[in-house]
């Protein structure tokens, strides 16, 4: 009898954590369970093909002439690649380095400082920028409902008529959400479909006694914040996270990042200083720069050989997900936005 | 028999979820005088000359208390209040009947569960101009207009007082003894307010720090029950 319970108790732990999140999104195996609560925005393919339109469409901005994907490419991760500091209308440049964009379910707070507190609400910041998209909501909504595309789309998922900013923005977060990297190689030899080379295995080695304790795995960061140690900007005069707190404790804070797809998504930091992995290893060997907050993982110096160093990117390297970087469900959606411009 | 039942419980249930309307409405006064917007009828106070272009902010989490334990509360309770829109300042609670209560509480601004929440519609759509969007969070009270003391150009003051964190939480409460009455006038006086501003080195308060939580501090001892 006991047996029996045991059994039926483990069948239901195994059901429970086998659960997809949706049909439409799998939790990846061994990760924790999404920050986002997805039971107030049931994922929804109507809804998620809203925001994919939207984050590819330029109606979002003033002059029709810039998109999310202006500066989020998913070639590169949702990037703004080769750009230090991301364009936006007019050529007009950003302060910071766009980040790349994914995983997005398991984070609680956006934004190199953490100004934003919820997926929902991150597209009010590049559309009320002026130097980004230019926009604002109130008239964003005005033109979706003056639009027979949007108009037809939101019909589809909602069965009225109504175009609203809430329901633009939670769309605009469905499809976000869906942004889901892990299927790299690294992932791969996790469930023992592959195998590391030599080098990658050292590297992993450097990678776990050195960096884990802020990029750490599965999600590659603890989605905290911290000071790496990179001397000021003397221009910029970014102090990250301070900015949001006005906490002297939180100054050169910036959210810790993803490594995942980082193969991609160069330039690095929040101010693209860095072009090459190599120039950010030797940041963390030997650029260091003491402050009143550098965190205490930094403090001691961090030591690697020449051969080292080729490893550990050998390992990065292995944090590239084809399969999410090429993924035609993240791309322009043709079929939903050509039509209109035929009308 | 059972026609009896069914007629006795049809009407205990009228009877249980009859409601009564409480008409609420919000007043607007400046140097003893009704604030009318957009008409900017120039204030003199002392030698400074005012004049108001906004005044718009959040009212919340209603409740009515007797002898000092909440007996009612609105759910979803969130107003927007701008003095340039006459329906914005009137809306009804709806209470149950022979309800007693001796106070009325409410909260000037938005907490701090709503302000993580994400996208909302109605009062908190961001159309309104009341969300921040830099920076998440709502803006709990919105005071803008000109000052002949302030030194900015064109003489302008803006106040957009918000902030959900700790240590600079705005959210403010207001508790005003009522008697039962069939309405609810509640009266915001900004003359002290007026007064007491910092113009010369403050004209503007545009996010969350130490000299908006100054501010919202202010403003529970501005609220009163209209005679
Ligand atoms: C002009 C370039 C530009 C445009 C256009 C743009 N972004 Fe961004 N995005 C950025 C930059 C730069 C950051 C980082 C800003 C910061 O940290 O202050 C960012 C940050 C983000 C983040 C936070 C990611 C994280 O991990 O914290 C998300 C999500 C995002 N953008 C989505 C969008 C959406 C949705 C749109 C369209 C409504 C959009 N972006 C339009 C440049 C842009
Ligand atoms: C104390 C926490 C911490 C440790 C330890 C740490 N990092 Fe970072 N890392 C960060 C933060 C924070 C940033 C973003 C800093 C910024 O942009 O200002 C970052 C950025 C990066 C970036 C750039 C990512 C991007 O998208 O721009 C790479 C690559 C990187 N780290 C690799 C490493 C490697 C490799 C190690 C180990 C040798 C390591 N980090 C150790 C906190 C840390």
């Amino acid at each position: 009898m006991k047996k029996i319970i045991y059994i039926l108790f483990i069948f239901f732990v195994g059901l429970v954590s086998f659960q997809s999140i949706s049909p439409l999104m799998q939790q990846p195996k061994g990760w924790p369970k999404p920050q986002y609560n997805f039971a107030e925005n049931k994922l929804n393919q109507a809804k998620i093909n809203i925001g994919r339109a939207l984050f590819y469409d330029a109606i979002l901005s003033k002059d029709s002439t810039i998109s999310c994907a202006s500066c989020h490419l998913s070639y590169t991760a949702f990037t703004h690649v080769d750009h230090a500091l991301s364009h936006g209308i007019g050529d007009s440049i950003g302060k910071r380095n766009s980040p790349a964009l994914m995983n997005l379910a398991w984070q609680t707070s956006f934004m190199w400082d953490g100004a934003v507190n919820n997926i929902e609400v991150q597209a009010l910041a590049p559309l009320h920028d002026i130097k980004e998209m230019g926009e604002n909501i109130t008239h964003v909504v005005e033109k979706l409902n003056r639009s027979p595309l949007y108009q037809q789309l939101f019909y589809q998922a909602y069965k009225d008529s109504i175009i609203n900013s809430q329901r633009m923005l939670k769309c605009m977060a469905q499809f976000m959400l869906t942004l889901v990297s892990a299927n790299s190689k690294y992932d791969k030899v996790m469930k023992q479909q592959e195998t590391f080379t030599a080098q990658e295995k050292n590297g992993y080695i450097i990678f776990k006694n050195n960096c884990t304790t802020c990029h750490t795995e599965p999600l590659f960061t603890n989605t905290k914040f911290a000071n790496n140690g990179l001397p000021i900007d003397t221009v910029l005069k970014d102090f990250g996270r301070m900015k949001i707190t006005n906490n002297a404790a939180d100054s050169l804070l910036f959210k810790v990042p993803t490594l995942r797809n980082i193969e991609y998504s160069f330039p690095y930091m929040h101010d693209g200083r860095f072009k090459k992995l190599s120039q950010v290893i030797n940041h963390y060997t030997n650029g260091i720069q003491a402050s009143a907050t550098l965190s205490s993982a930094l403090k001691k110096p961090i030591a690697l050989s020449a051969n080292d160093k080729v490893d550990l990117i050998a390992f990065l390297l292995t944090l590239s997900d084809k399969e999410f970087v090429f993924n035609p469900k993240h791309q322009y959606p043709k079929e939903i936005l050509i039509p209109t411009k035929e009308k | 028999m059972k026609v009896y039942l069914l007629i006795a419980t049809i009407v205990l249930h009228f009877y249980a979820s009859a409601q009564n309307s409480l008409p609420i409405t919000f007043k607007h006064v400046v140097n003893k005088q009704d604030l009318m917007l957009p008409d900017t009828n120039k204030i003199i106070l002392h030698q400074d000359t005012i004049s108001i272009q906004t005044l718009k902010y959040y009212v919340s989490n209603f409740c009515l208390y007797q002898k000092n334990k909440v007996v009612w509360q609105e759910k979803n309770s969130y107003h927007l209040i701008d003095a340039e829109d006459t329906a914005s300042l009137k809306f009804n609670l709806q209470l149950p009947k022979n309800l007693q209560y001796d106070a009325i509480q409410f909260a000037i601004g938005i907490d701090n569960a709503t302000n993580t929440k994400g996208a909302m519609a109605g009062h908190l759509d961001p159309i309104h101009g009341m969300y921040w969007t830099w920076q998440s969070g709502y803006i709990n009270f919105k005071l803008e207009g000109t000052n002949t003391k302030c030194t900015t150009p064109k003489n302008e003051f803006q106040y957009h007082i918000g902030g959900y964190q700790n240590p600079y939480n705005t959210l403010q409460l207001v508790q005003l003894p009522v008697s039962i009455k069939s309405a609810i006038d509640i009266q915001l006086d900004i003359t002290p307010l007026l007064q007491s501003i910092p113009y010369s080195t403050q004209a503007r308060v545009m996010q969350p720090c130490g000299a908006a939580v100054q501010f919202a501090q202010l403003l529970p001892g501005l609220f009163s029950i209209a005679k």
